[in-house]
């Protein structure tokens, strides 16, 4: 019999990051062992996740009897998450750090049907929210990850970070500096965007009077990167990521340096 | 769009969605088993770490599955497209109270513009009821991009600098 991959995604309410990457590793280890405790072959479990969605992606899940499990594994799954903070927000008692909004389930083009959190699965979900609400009916779990991205959502974490670090990259060229993108800086940006946009601003010069490593920490709580020339020297720009499109980055420029220069005034 | 013509778009808007509009100043009836209330006011500043003198305040009781989405809309009733401009949502768990909550300071480009908070009361059956706060200040300098509060327009040729010459803000 054939083996179709299978998809299960937990669509949230903005999610902190902080859960969004141990939920991930929950869900991946839980799945393996509810798809060896059910003896379910699969080709391969993966797992994802974005400050809105939690992903499951099972490749090469036998079609027939068998497959049937996915109904019982998928919604179990959910409820064994667990997060630094969560709150039962509706009768079934499921803890959840925001509300969940969706369940999409499905084995190749089969829905995977069961109730969860108030909730039926689906084959329906959300893309960018950043251009307005619009629905994504997924025709087939192996063309999940395809109508996500056309969604303007790319949902793969590895995938989102190869994005960041050539557009920092590419910025960087453009600006002959170097902007400081450390992996940890990296990593704390990953779960703030489904789509991350690059931003570049300025702030004034004034404020690197200020000692080096005082105006690194503020732009590194603000989940900005700092920029600096081949000496190490920090220059007056700063790079960030907004989530959605490129349109209007004249306004989050603007906005982002305004927050800035307010935080480092206060610290001035 | 005018700073009066913001409020007026806003109550509009959350008329539509069968909230009774509060007149600015009235003190928060007893909870009921269903509300629905909004209304602009000018409140004591410095305590929500929201910025200007103004907020709108929105709460629904219980809070739709689209209380977030209603939220999202409402700004485009106010002139700004979303399309255009960054949210953040940070995390936000509200002051210590008796009740659960969490919710988000949501940034507009970076800066403070709005909280939302959902309070989940009821252990057997809980529900969610959703609380927002606006700062229209904010609102308005991005709806007609301005940089300080005292350039937005109030009504047609008269600004906010104008209404509040005089009161240090």
């Amino acid at each position: 019999m054939t083996a179709r991959d299978a998809v299960f995604e937990i669509l949230a309410e903005n999610l902190p990051g902080a859960g969004v990457r141990s939920a991930v590793e929950q869900l991946k280890k839980y799945a393996a062992e509810e798809f060896a405790r059910r003896s379910l072959p699969c080709g391969g479990l993966e797992a994802y996740g974005t400050c809105r969605r939690l992903v499951l992606y099972a490749a090469g899940v036998p079609a027939g009897p068998q497959a049937k499990a996915l109904a019982e594994i998928f919604p179990l799954l959910l409820g064994r998450l667990e997060f630094p903070r969560a709150l039962a927000w509706e009768p079934s008692g499921l803890r959840f750090p925001r509300p969940v909004r969706g369940l999409a389930a499905l084995h190749g083009e089969r829905l995977v049907a069961f109730s969860a959190a108030g909730l039926r699965s689906g084959r329906v979900t959300e893309g960018q929210e950043a251009l307005g609400p619009r629905q994504v009916k997924l025709a087939a779990a192996e063309k999940y990850f395809k109508a996500l991205e056309h969604a303007s959502v790319l949902v793969q974490d590895a995938r989102r970070l190869e994005a960041m670090r050539g557009a920092l990259a590419a910025a960087s060229r453009r600006m002959k500096l170097e902007i400081e993108a450390g992996e940890d800086a990296l990593g704390e940006n990953l779960y703030l965007a489904e789509y991350p946009v690059p931003v570049v601003s300025a702030f004034s010069h004034e404020f690197l009077a200020l000692p080096a490593e005082r105006l690194r920490a503020c732009l590194r709580e603000l989940l900005f990167f700092p920029v600096s020339d081949a000496a190490g020297r920090l220059q007056p720009y700063f790079a960030a990521f907004r989530d959605g499109i490129s349109k209007g980055q004249r306004n989050v420029e603007d906005g982002f340096r305004a927050a800035l220069e307010s935080r480092l005034q206060q610290i001035k | 769009m005018d700073f009066q013509e913001i409020i007026l778009k806003l109550d509009r808007y959350w008329a539509r969605q069968g909230c009774a509009l509060l007149p600015p100043g009235a003190a928060r009836p007893r909870p009921a088993a269903r509300l629905c209330l909004a209304g602009a006011a000018r409140l004591a500043p410095g305590n929500d770490g929201l910025a200007g003198l103004y907020r709108y305040r929105v709460f629904l009781s219980p809070a739709p599955a689209g209380a977030r989405r209603a939220f999202l809309e409402s700004l485009r009733a106010a002139g700004i497209d979303r399309s255009e401009h960054d949210l953040r949502w940070l995390p936000f768990d509200g002051p210590d109270g008796p009740e659960a909550a969490a919710g988000w300071n949501v940034l507009l480009d970076g800066q403070a513009l709005a909280s939302f908070l959902y309070k989940v009361s009821g252990a057997g059956s809980p529900q969610a009821s959703a609380e927002i706060l606006v700062s229209l200040e904010r609102l308005a300098l991005a709806s007609q991009r301005r940089r300080s509060a005292g350039e937005l327009s109030w009504a047609g040729r008269l600004t906010y600098g104008e209404l509040h010459a005089g009161e240090g803000e």
